[in-house]
């Protein structure tokens, strides 16, 4: 009689990620805060927004 | 004037767990300035901010949205100090409530009819807190809907963190998040990203792995010793009828067991890069951002000609 060795299934793992001595960023944004105004070129002005009016009598 | 926080997406916003993620799926967020919400969904998710440290007295402009699938309530903004939650703007989709926690429980200061459902709204929550006769607001496409007049917001004070919590099973969208010292009404945050590689890049891999609008950790960019440095081109929505006030840059970030801990973000005007103060990483990731109220190249206020040729980045420190 013949000694056997029987294997149903072998599996492999890799694993996957940042290594351990790296600082990492998986994602970079910019935003823009915006005012209402015309972009002219000229900075907005953060006090007050001021109105004109000219009223017929 | 200071500006204490930007962002409308994963960085600077965190997620509580994977419930919480940007959405482009439904309409709920203005495509003019931001390309995708901040969604909710599910029971006790939310999305939180980074410490913020606001004062006693400020503004918070938002967009939100309710998903109308589910029965759900939405705390759409709520302010903790630290663990303490301890006022939120709240909804059931038709009534807007503000509610500060006094007495250890949810008092309701204020309210009014406020549709969501499949509605997109612009709003502004203005706080004076630290006070027993404090003040709160808020107001929907510019117009003040609700005002509570002294109302006791003695816990309302030393506010570290923002979230938004969805309460059941539909969820919400939130986008275009801004926080001020001075009134937030009438401004508008656009989201810009990177499109290109930049005059510099010493991190491993490309703008490539870092330009998705849906988070994913999955691609990443990659710095394993100090002081190396990596710029993008960026591009987004130039809005015509608007003009610049800040701009500001977040990364989802993370350091190793040993290599770079810190963090500085960066812009570059002209040929010259300009950096953050240092943000210190966790090995888990982190939202830090910076906040340039001026252009730093001119120590000016930013014009709006300037935008386009910016790039963005960060430098790894030790």
């Amino acid at each position: 009689m013949t000694a056997t060795v029987d294997v149903s299934k072998v599996v492999g793992s890799a694993v996957i990620g940042p290594k351990a001595d790296t600082a990492t960023v998986s994602k970079l944004v910019m935003y823009i805060i915006y005012v209402p105004g015309s972009p002219t070129g000229t900075p907005a002005n953060p006090q007050a927004q001021v109105y004109s009016q000219i009223v017929k009598v | 004037m200071t500006f204490y926080f930007a962002g409308g997406e994963i960085a600077p916003w965190m997620p509580s767990d994977s419930n919480v993620h940007e959405a482009t799926a439904f309409a709920g967020y203005d495509t003019n300035f931001a390309r995708c919400g901040l969604f909710v969904f599910s029971g006790s998710s939310f999305a939180f901010t980074p410490d913020l440290n606001l004062p006693d007295e400020f503004y918070i402009h938002f967009a939100a949205e309710r998903f109308t699938s589910g029965s759900n309530t939405e705390s759409l903004l709520v302010l903790a100090t630290g663990s303490t939650e301890v006022f939120q703007v709240y909804t059931d989709g038709t009534t807007v409530y503000l509610k500060a926690y006094i007495a250890s429980s949810w008092t309701t200061l204020g309210s009014a009819v406020i549709p969501l459902n499949s509605t997109l709204q612009d709003m502004d929550l203005y706080i004076k807190g630290n006070s027993a006769t404090g003040i709160c607001r808020l107001y929907v496409s510019g117009t003040k809907r609700i005002e509570a007049l002294s109302a006791d917001l003695s816990a309302v004070t030393g506010i570290q963190t923002l979230r938004s919590y969805s309460m059941g099973s539909g969820g919400h969208n939130i986008s275009q998040i801004i926080v001020a010292d001075e009134p937030t009404i009438g401004m508008k945050l656009a989201t810009r990203y990177p499109n290109g590689a930049g005059a510099v890049n010493d991190w491993t891999n490309s703008y490539a792995d870092v330009d998705e609008t849906i988070y994913s950790d999955v691609d990443f960019v990659s710095s394993s010793s100090a002081n190396q440095v990596a710029m993008y081109a960026q591009t987004g929505p130039i809005p015509s009828s608007y003009t610049v006030r800040a701009v500001a840059v977040s990364a989802r970030a993370k350091c190793g067991a040993s290599g770079p801990q810190n963090l500085q973000l960066g812009v570059r005007v002209a040929s010259t890069n300009y950096f953050s103060t240092t943000k210190a990483l966790d090995v888990g990731y982190g939202g830090p951002f910076n906040i340039w109220q001026n252009n730093p190249a001119t120590s000016a206020a930013w014009l709006d000609s300037e935008i386009s040729t910016l790039q963005i980045g960060m430098k790894s420190i030790a």
